[in-house]
């Protein structure tokens, strides 16, 4: 880190770059200060889990992350761009491009069977259907679903719900995934296999997976672990990664001025 | 639904059945109204009345137990247990009251049938129409109140029906439409077979048989995949299903309909089915329909979807809801704007039948060199002009005397230009305009001319003219019995007016027929169409009749006018044109008879004064020559040439016709016309004023004054376009409700799909396209009420424009409901039900748009 290229061919690595994020939520009088300054840089490719007792802000920080709630100070940039600046038009057309999302309870629409869904954000888009049906299925079959693809939602187990929402995530090639505790519903088998999934897609296509995750086996295997605590990011772990050099020590701890907030 | 609660595949068949039972007691209440048929003219009319009530009896009271049964087995205090009461409620207390009710009402008919029935007015009137008043007022007001117990029942059906699993639904709309094919099928075999030995054996019927045929064999087909649920080109099928019902309605344009009852009834029930099949063909549509539309676009996938889907069985219910709602306005403001587009046309139809196009006239008074005026309107467009005086004088007969509108026509050129000669044809009018030339030829008439107008001047509607000739029920038998009464109450007065004494026995020694002249007499009546008085009040009526006219015979009344004063002889005339050879004095009377200028008078006006054709009436114009104490009335005596009916109550009351010269020399005008009639092209009546302009370039005069017939009538059409608009407004008030019902759907499909929206905001659509996805929705159900509901309004205008609806002649001067379908009023119709919807839609869409993605998705 002290060489000064190795810095700069790091930053233009970076696709994710936070800072100074703070979520306040104002309810009923009661200001509850859900964020407290984070700093974050997330480099393409990576694979990030993010964890921390609930409370923690785990979850606002990956919606602020994806776009979904805005920060009340502080930026997000993807490659340089703040995107808390965009208008919702150009919101709309980010997250359709760059982000996947993958909810915990999945998240599909209900009339629509597993292909459309995993087609919608391309139609969202208006892509011309017949190459988009292509990669859906492509995608379907890619996550051992083809046998399935006309069946709706509710006919569909946990695991395969989820295994859709992975592949509607992936159909627009996003940059990022972000992944809401996307094994909180599942049982150990299922979310290994589902993990393996997210690994093999990162290791192929190079997709930057940042995953919320309450549990320690599976954050024990990703390369890079964000622990939140009361706001601000108390750790962060870099196990040895094959893109990377050794992680950096917590720097963050040091930056963070979350040290007057009063602990929950 | 869980089966357990007990809703057996019997529930819903039995509700089907109760509602065909209501809506077919409905549909015999409207017919028996409609046809005005008296029920002692169906010999077993008692049969068909017991079985109707017992059957009403037994299903509603069965349905009513069944409910109040099934109620029990449904938890104590269950939304569903309180329903099916209520429902068992109703269905009870119909199933009691509304047989008895239906069976006084019958009696109520039956006993009432010599008045006409008509439709309009409320039970006030009808109460003041009929003889039992309070017996029968009451029971209409039961039989109100019954329909209104049937809406309700309905209103509760609609909700336990959308209790029954799907697959029983499924299955009773087959079961449905299987017999509604059948009954269609029958109906055209038989309607067909009927049409072909009645009528000549077109090619029409025969394709339209062969056609029914086809598709009835192929919808069958279309049934039975259906029913197991194979997947296949369904839009196909629809379409071909809906081109098929298209067809059938159809095959209704170029038919007239013969006369009589069956065809009615074939008629009525072929619509009907045509009616049901189009509807399910609609709804048939829907889903491939919408599944085209998805395909269009994501917003309208998404719209399409969330209508198409399933999901929720309560959004299914009340989607319905808004689409019946608005299903049912449109209909409805279809149907009152085709009735009052029909009075309107009717309106107009006369008007332009009895008035010139364009009139060229000055504000006041007469104009001079008229021919040249004449001889410049010929301008490309027109197709005739006659000249016209006019002016306002006194008719009088011995009876009374009425001030008119007296015209002296061209009688050559006036038949191209108004409709005149067609009012004056035998089956509307008496006499001819010929005879105004030819005046002589009127003391030498033909007997037929010399009849009533008034019984056959009426127009029928589905049944023939004939018919009612001999028949002489209902309307025309009401008129006649007027007349009947007139003359008895004439020759009464004409009695007391007397005073003398005389006593009027009949006279037996001396029969008033000579026998010799029976066959012909009676040879006269079945010609003319006229019943003799065979009741003895109108025997008594006669012979009073004939001992005045002897009377005045022996008494020799010195008045030189005496056949024209006296209302005797033409009355007596009518039955016995030959009598004149048994009463020398009359005759003595009537001989000098000159040669008089003859005058076409209106119906009302023969009515009022009691004229036939042949009799003289007295001509006074109030400007005369000056005499000492001012202008003296001058009088003149015409001849009646002609009576005609132009079916609008003031031209028949207040026109009278002369010859132009004849009203010149009365009216002292000299050789000077009040005006120019002038009749265009049919095609281009409605581009008269650049006509009118046209012509006013053409005369050059400035003194004289070019006015169309809208013009003309701009208070009349002013004063209907205004009622017309109030209607439309008023109206487009229910639509505005139904576009209530599709706000509150779509609020609700707001709440209920809000996730939902939280994930497709979540996947990058705008704000944008949310509220296209939910106007879009309203969009659909706005199209589909208003298709479903333009259809229906169209049907119903179709069935009152050709099978009709009696009204009475007394009261509306037109003897059927006039309607007139017009195009442009139903696109607009639907137009304006679309907007609505989509409109209505707005504020949830804008609601649904303003989610947050984050609350969406948070909230498990």
């Amino acid at each position: 880190m002290s060489d000064p290229s190795d810095q700069e061919a790091r930053r233009s690595d970076v696709i994710i770059e936070v800072r100074g994020v703070t979520k306040r939520f104002d309810q009923e009088g009661a200001n509850v200060q859900v964020l407290s300054g984070i700093d974050l840089d997330i480099r393409n490719g990576e694979m990030i889990c993010i964890q921390g007792r609930s409370g923690a802000g785990k979850s606002t920080l990956l919606h602020i992350l994806g776009t979904l709630d805005l920060p009340s100070t502080g930026s997000v940039s993807y490659h340089g761009q703040d995107v808390t600046r965009f208008s919702s038009r150009q919101l709309a057309a980010f997250r359709n491009q760059t982000i996947g999302f993958v909810f915990q309870f999945h998240h599909l629409l209900p009339e629509f069977d597993a292909l459309e869904n995993v087609m919608m954000p391309g139609l969202v888009q208006g892509r011309h259907r017949p190459p988009l049906r292509k990669r859906a299925q492509e995608l379907l079959n890619s996550v051992g679903l083809g046998h399935r693809m006309t069946h709706r939602p509710g006919e569909l187990s946990g695991g395969e719900q989820q295994r859709v929402a992975l592949a509607r995530a992936l159909v627009m090639r996003p940059k990022v995934i972000l992944a809401d505790e996307p094994t909180g519903n599942l049982d150990t088998t299922t979310s290994d296999a589902m993990f393996a999934l997210f690994f093999d897609l990162n290791r192929e296509l190079g997709t930057t997976f940042v995953i919320v995750t309450h549990s320690d086996d599976l954050a024990e295997r990703m390369p890079r672990r964000i622990v939140m605590s009361d706001g601000v990011i108390a750790k962060d772990l870099r196990r040895d990664s094959p893109f990377r050099g050794p992680a950096a020590p917590p720097q963050a701890v040091a930056d963070e001025p979350g040290a007057s907030l009063d602990p929950l | 639904m869980n089966p357990q609660r007990g809703f057996g595949p019997g529930a819903g068949l039995l509700l089907v059945g109760a509602w065909l039972l209501s809506a077919a007691t409905i549909a015999a209440f409207w017919t028996s109204a409609t046809w005005q048929r008296p029920l002692k003219d169906h010999p077993q009319w008692w049969l068909p009345t017991a079985a109707g009530v017992a059957l009403a009896f037994l299903i509603q009271g069965s349905i009513g137990s069944w409910f109040w049964r099934k109620a029990r087995l449904l938890p104590r205090g269950s939304r569903g247990r309180v329903r099916l009461r209520l429902a068992g409620m109703l269905a009870g207390f119909d199933g009691l009251i509304g047989p008895p009710l239906a069976a006084a009402f019958g009696y109520a008919t039956y006993a009432n049938f010599q008045r006409p029935f008509t439709l309009s007015g409320g039970p006030s009137e009808m109460l003041l129409a009929f003889k039992w008043d309070l017996v029968v007022s009451a029971v209409l007001w039961a039989w109100y109140a019954r329909v209104a117990l049937c809406a309700l029942l309905f209103v509760v059906t609609i909700s336990t029906w959308f209790l029954l699993r799907e697959r029983l639904r499924t299955r009773i709309w087959m079961v449905a439409d299987i017999v509604m094919l059948l009954m269609l099928a029958a109906l055209t075999q038989v309607g067909g077979t009927t049409w072909r030995l009645l009528f000549a054996d077109g090619p029409l019927s025969n394709s339209v048989i062969a056609l029914c045929g086809v598709g009835f064999a192929y919808l069958m087909l279309d049934i039975g995949l259906h029913a197991r649920e194979s997947a296949g080109p369904l839009a196909t099928r629809s379409a071909a299903g809906m081109a098929l019902a298209g067809v059938i309605v159809w095959s209704f344009f170029d038919r007239p309909m013969p006369p009589g009852d069956a065809h009615l009834v074939l008629g009525i029930a072929r619509l009907a089915c045509a009616t049901w099949l189009l509807l399910r063909c609609v709804a048939r549509t829907t889903q491939p329909l919408l599944r085209l539309v998805e395909s269009l676009d994501f917003r309208a996938l998404v719209a399409a979807r969330h209508l198409r889907a399933k999901k929720s069985g309560f959004l299914a219910f009340i989607a319905t809801l808004s689409i019946m709602a608005v299903t049912l306005s449109t209909c409805m403001l279809c149907v009152v704007l085709s009735v009052m587009g029909g009075f309107r046309k009717d309106l107009k139809d006369k008007i332009l039948g009895n008035h010139a196009h364009v009139v060229v006239d000055v504000p006041h008074g007469t104009f001079t060199g008229w021919r040249q005026t004449l001889a410049a309107t010929r301008v490309p467009g027109v197709v005739a002009a006659t000249p016209y005086v006019q002016g306002e004088v006194m008719v009088g007969s011995t009876s009374s005397r009425e001030g008119v509108v007296i015209r002296g026509i061209d009688p050559e050129s006036i038949c191209s230009v108004t409709s005149l000669c067609e009012n004056m044809s035998a089956e509307r009018g008496r006499g001819g305009l010929h005879y105004l030339r030819h005046p002589e030829e009127l003391l030498d008439l033909p007997a037929h001319e010399r009849t009533s107008v008034l019984p056959v001047g009426i127009e029928r509607s589905g049944r023939g003219i004939g018919a009612d000739e001999q028949g002489g029920s209902g309307v025309v038998a009401d008129l006649e019995q007027l007349l009947e009464s007139d003359l008895l109450r004439a020759a009464q007065n004409t009695d007391s007016g007397r005073g003398n004494g005389i006593a009027l026995e009949p006279l037996p020694e001396r029969d008033v027929v000579d026998p010799s002249d029976e066959d012909g007499a009676s040879d006269g009546q079945a010609e003319l169409g006229l019943e003799r008085p065979t009741s003895p009040e109108g025997r008594a009526a006669e012979r009073v009749v004939e001992a005045l006219r002897e009377l005045d015979a022996e008494l020799d009344v010195p008045s030189a006018g005496a056949a024209s004063e006296r209302s005797g002889p033409p009355l007596a005339d009518r039955d016995k044109p030959n009598a004149e050879h048994d009463f020398p004095a009359l005759r003595r009377s009537s001989a000098p008879q000159q040669v008089l200028p003859g005058i076409v008078v209106g119906r009302e006006l023969a009515r009022s004064l009691r004229l036939f054709v042949g009799d003289e009436v007295d001509v006074i114009s109030p400007f005369g020559e000056l005499g000492p104490t001012g202008p003296l009335p001058k009088a003149r005596r015409f001849r009646v040439a002609g009576i005609f009916y132009s079916g609008m109550y003031e031209y028949d009351m207040k026109l009278v016709y002369v010859t132009l010269e004849a009203a010149q020399t009365f009216l002292a005008t000299e050789d000077t016309v009040t005006g120019i009639e002038i009749k265009l092209d049919e095609s281009r009546i409605d581009d008269a004023p650049r006509l009118a302009a046209a012509i006013r370039t053409q005369i050059d005069r400035s003194d004289l004054r070019v006015e169309d017939w809208q013009q003309r009538n701009r208070n009349l059409f002013g004063a209907l376009a205004l009622e017309k608009l109030a209607m439309f407004l008023v109206l487009g008030i229910a639509i505005l409700i139904a576009g209530f019902c599709v706000f509150g759907t779509l609020t609700l499909m707001v709440q209920e799909k809000a996730r939902e929206v939280g994930i497709l905001m979540a996947m990058g659509t705008t704000r944008g396209d949310i509220v296209s996805v939910f106007l879009l929705e309203g969009l659909f159900i706005g199209l589909f009420g208003a298709a479903m509901g333009l259809g229906l309004g169209f049907d119903l205008s179709f069935g009152a424009e050709h099978f009709g609806i009696r009204m009475n002649p007394e009261v509306y001067y037109i003897d059927r409901l006039p309607v007139h379908t017009d195009p442009t009023e139903f696109a607009l119709v639907g137009l304006a039900a679309i907007a609505i919807c989509t409109l209505a839609t707005i504020f949830p869409a804008v609601v649904a748009s303003r989610t947050s993605p984050l609350e969406a998705l948070r909230h498990e």
